[in-house]
């Protein structure tokens, strides 16, 4: 009941906190805000999107530009596992440059064959560990452009990326005639995709189908005319650009199907059902489709939120909702508000596990046995959290995941730390047999291990490994915005990471955009250590190098005085004072702030703060007691420390009495179980 | 008898120790040690310092578990002369003098200690085939992942269940042992007859000890996370150590009224077998 209460109150402080942020920062930026619910419907013209009031708000569209839009109708073979599609893209050429070429991205390819950039990658370090036992493709059967005649365009597709021609998920698309800045093109496709058994996010398992990636897509036009287009690696995600889906899904009639946006229609067809889902205002499209389904509906805040999921599964459905429940007001306080009506959580079966853990706009895909956290596990609440925050860090702020993966997932990771610290406390990542594990702590330690592997803004195929990503990407990008929260305050850092957000709603920002707003919020210094610790391999180890002390007493020895020779004998007893020197040393490159504590034997303390600046600092003692321990970050801020076990140094070092009672106690009990 | 649960207490604490002086040292290698709140540090909520110690002492965590494997082995061993002498004294008939009593105790430690291992050894194989059964099932993975994960559970819990039959039988041929079989051969043989012969007799007498020492440990451990080490009161440490300690022999004193009981069933049984051979 305690651990509970205080649990809650944490959460409840932490929230009322972040509340009180953002809505400081709301109002500043009240202006810049308005609920987007809206607008998103209104089908603004392209263009027209980014208000021209101030420059500030000129980076901040209301709405999102639409550039790459997408009516398509599909329908699902559900014993084949093929989906047959058309679709019309109307793409939006808002680059100042006429553009002779398109770059089309056909991820499924990345499942056709051994020769895929994808299925090269090191199975067993990428996201997942299992590796398509079916394969699955995607083929492009015609395209056309009316407005450029009636030639199909298809034929003439060549390799997105030269230097590796085998890869088939980037093509280049040339146009018989370049297409003027500021027009738009509407293409037609039609296409057939057969899904992979489950790997990664997509595929069939059983009769299960999650069914993402599966469309021919535009690659993201970049403002300055070139095209973000790559192969599809294992390590790396997606980028694309903003516009509406209108998409029509045929399917077997007992299907339930979960997608993106929000179902405008339903309409039987004998055995078949034909769905229409509308999307305004994203970057994606993906859908689930299984019979077995259950479903719970729960109204969150504005948000319709549809909970799929798996027989035996309820008591996953209230941990998601709980966890939903709390993370989504608080993030729409601290990041902006969540600008759709909808918001569907797929829980897939344990077969189809790799779908899980993932994000696109509306729609998040969760994962975990049903009995998670039954025993103290936060798991159900951790990867709906993520995926959730994903909706701002990925949703509305749409950076390049395969370039700058930290900027998706770095950011999410913090926001998931703070948010489930703010909800459990302590205990955030297990509580449970008398232990209680939080998020920052687990992080940090992934953090620390791989600390100086490579830098972490590096793109997301350019890790060795994603257990090097994860640590790096994930766990150190959290880790250092914890870190400048502690330093720098949790109000200006959450403010900080408010506004970027905020800033680049429906836009596209780089690591640059980033650190600017930082620097703008948080100071030069705090930019400074941000752009080091992410881009540069940053590092900081404080460690206490010694502890010195020596009695402080009359002076001793033979005095030639001016009266003649004095021997003066040595003092007894105890000194009436102590003098006493710490040296501390700073390892690494960043350069923060640390207070250092020091204890005397008398159990007196006293802090005394140092800049961090330069490689070492020295600090003399003067007390009545001698000094026992000097410690530095007494109150553990710098969790990018890379050793926390250095940070202190003793006269005279404590017994681990309490670490010996526990494994004597568990050794008592282990040979109960072994011996008669 | 209360001498012998005592020096049986006594004994696996000691042989306890033993096995958690290396993580001791490797903790208090680790540093924790210069922290004025030493490791207390390591029982705070959240775990910042505690799964920093895991990290740094990682790389030694093997070579740990393998030389407590060969220590556990030793202690192993060693612990079964006050096991012998507990049995001694509970199958004991007659008043006899300390030294025909230890000899007749140590005289049996081979044969105890040639039961513990093949008694261990049996639950050790019999949880291995549950496991690797309970893997299979589960491989089998459909949809229905509750059906799944239930039926691979049933296959461990049987698995359990005959390691846990394995034990009880370990200790009826022990208390036939103490009760005057030759050998432990002998022994093995006239226990799996009582355990063949009053398997609902024996349950009974090894369910309310078992009962007790469980819901003990269950109610210290919850008593244990009320008393919270990780604050700083000096109380709450010699409190929980004091409690741990009282588990330990609870658990001790609950098998000794098991394998009392044990003697009670087997003793009529022998009797019964060496007056019809006579």
């Amino acid at each position: 009941m305690r651990s509970k209460a205080g649990d809650a109150l944490l959460g409840g402080v932490a929230l009322g906190l972040g509340l009180l942020v953002a809505e400081r920062v709301e109002s500043a930026l009240a202006a810049q805000a308005p609920p987007n619910a809206a607008a998103l419907g209104s089908g603004t013209a392209p263009g027209a999107a980014r208000p021209e009031a101030t420059p500030a708000a000129a980076l901040t569209p209301l709405v999102p530009e639409r550039v790459a839009s997408y009516v398509m109708s599909a329908r699902l073979d559900a014993a084949a596992h093929r989906v047959d599609g058309t679709e019309t893209i109307r793409f939006l050429n808002h680059s100042p440059r006429a553009l002779s070429e398109l770059y089309f991205h056909l991820y499924l390819n990345a499942f056709k064959n051994d020769a895929s950039v994808f299925l090269r990658s090191p199975f067993g370090e990428a996201r997942g560990n299992l590796r398509a036992e079916d394969w699955g493709y995607i083929d492009v059967k015609r395209c056309t452009a009316p407005s450029l005649g009636a030639a199909d365009l298809w034929p003439a597709h060549a390799p997105g990326s030269p230097d590796d021609p085998d890869d088939e998920t980037d093509v280049r698309l040339p146009l018989p005639t370049p297409l003027a800045p500021g027009a738009t093109l509407e293409l037609e496709l039609e296409f057939s995709a057969k899904l992979p058994s489950i790997v990664l996010r997509t595929g069939y398992a059983g009769n299960f189908d999650f069914v993402a990636q599966w469309f021919p897509k535009l690659a993201r036009l970049e403002d300055d005319g070139s095209f973000a287009h790559f192969p599809f690696h294992a390590q790396a995600e997606f980028y694309a650009d903003y516009g509406d889906y209108d998409v029509t899904l045929d399917v077997p009639a007992n299907t339930v199907v979960g997608a993106v946006g929000r179902r405008v229609e339903s309409t039987p067809h004998g055995d078949r059902r034909v769905d229409r889902y509308r999307a305004e205002g994203v970057h994606d499209f993906a859908w689930a489709a299984w019979p077995e389904f259950h479903e719970v509906d729960r109204r969150v805040g504005d948000v319709d939120v549809r909970v799929l999921f798996p027989a035996g599964h309820e008591n996953n459905v209230e941990h998601t909702l709980r966890a939903l429940d709390f993370a989504l007001p608080r993030a729409s306080a601290l990041y902006g508000a969540y600008p759709y009506s909808t918001l569907t959580v797929v829980h897939p079966p344990e077969d189809a596990g790799e779908a899980g853990g993932m994000e696109y706009p509306t729609l998040i895909a969760t994962g975990g046995p049903w009995y998670s956290g039954l025993f103290g596990d936060r798991g159900i609440e951790s990867v709906t959290v993520h995926e959730l925050l994903h909706q701002w860090f990925y949703g509305l702020v749409a950076t390049n995941e395969a370039r700058s993966p930290f900027l998706d997932e770095g950011l999410t990771s913090y926001a998931e730390l703070r948010t489930l610290d703010a909800m459990f406390g302590a205990g955030s990542a297990f509580d449970g047999f008398d232990l209680a594990l939080s998020v920052t702590s687990l992080e940090r330690a992934f953090a620390a291990a791989r600390a100086e592997d490579l830098p972490l803004s590096s793109a997301a195929a350019a890790f060795p490994s994603f257990r090097t990503l994860g640590a790096l990407v994930y766990s150190r990008t959290a880790t250092i915005l914890e870190t400048l929260a502690r330093v720098y305050g949790r109000e200006r850092l959450e403010a900080a990471l408010g506004e970027y957000a905020r800033t680049y709603r429906f836009a596209h920002p780089t690591p640059n955009d980033l650190f600017d707003t930082f620097g703008r919020v948080l100071g030069a210094e705090a930019r400074r250590v941000l752009v080091q610790a992410l881009t540069a391999r940053g590092r900081v180890d404080f460690l206490v190098r010694e502890v010195q002390n020596a009695a402080e007493r009359a002076p001793a020895g033979v005095f030639d005085r001016p009266g003649g020779r004095e021997t003066v004998p040595l003092a007894r007893g105890p000194a009436p004072h102590y003098r006493g020197r710490a040296v501390i040393l700073r390892h690494g490159e960043l350069e923060l702030p640390v207070d250092i504590e020091l204890v005397d034997e008398a159990g007196g303390r006293r802090r005394e703060h140092w800049d961090g600046h330069g490689p070492l600092h020295v600090i003399d003692y003067r007390g009545d007691s001698p000094l026992a321990y000097v410690v530095v970050d007494p109150d553990h801020k710098l969790l990018l420390d890379d050793d926390l076990l250095d940070n202190a140094a003793a006269a005279r070092t404590n017994p681990c009495r309490r670490t010996l009672e526990r494994a004597t106690y568990f050794s008592e009990l282990a040979l109960g179980l072994v011996l008669p | 008898m209360i001498l012998a649960v005592l020096f049986d207490y006594a004994a696996r604490a000691a042989g306890a120790l033993v096995l958690a002086a290396p993580v001791g040292a490797m903790v208090a290698a680790s540093g924790i040690g210069n922290f004025p709140e030493g490791d207390r540090l390591l029982f705070e909520r959240g775990g910042l310092l505690l799964v920093e110690v895991v990290r740094a002492s990682w790389a030694l965590l093997p070579p740990l578990a393998a030389s407590s494997l060969v220590s556990g082995v030793v202690v192993f061993g060693a612990l079964t002369l006050p096991q012998a002498i507990l049995w001694s004294a509970l199958g004991e008939t007659a008043p006899e003098s300390t030294n025909t009593f230890l000899g007749r105790a140590c005289a049996r430690v081979p044969a105890f200690l040639a039961l513990a291992g093949l008694g261990f050894l049996a639950q050790i194989l019999v949880l291995t085939l549950g496991l690797t059964a309970a893997g299979f099932l589960h491989g089998r993975a459909t949809h229905d992942e509750m059906r799944t994960d239930l039926v691979a559970l049933t296959a461990l819990a049987v698995a359990a269940l005959l390691a846990l039959s394995c034990g009880v039988l370990r200790d009826v041929a022990g208390a036939t042992l103490a009760c005057g079989a030759a050998n432990g051969r002998a022994a093995l043989r006239a226990g799996l007859r009582v355990f063949l012969r009053s398997p609902l007799a024996l349950a009974a007498r090894w369910f309310v000890p078992a009962s007790l020492g469980g819901a003990l440990v269950l109610a210290v451990a919850f008593a244990v996370g009320r008393l919270d080490v990780g604050r700083s009161e000096g109380f709450r440490f010699l409190a929980v150590a004091v409690l741990h300690q009282l588990v330990v022999l609870g658990l001790t004193v609950c098998r000794a009224v098991w394998f009392r009981g044990a003697v009670r069933i087997v003793r009529p049984q022998l009797e019964a077998v060496s007056e019809a051979r006579r």
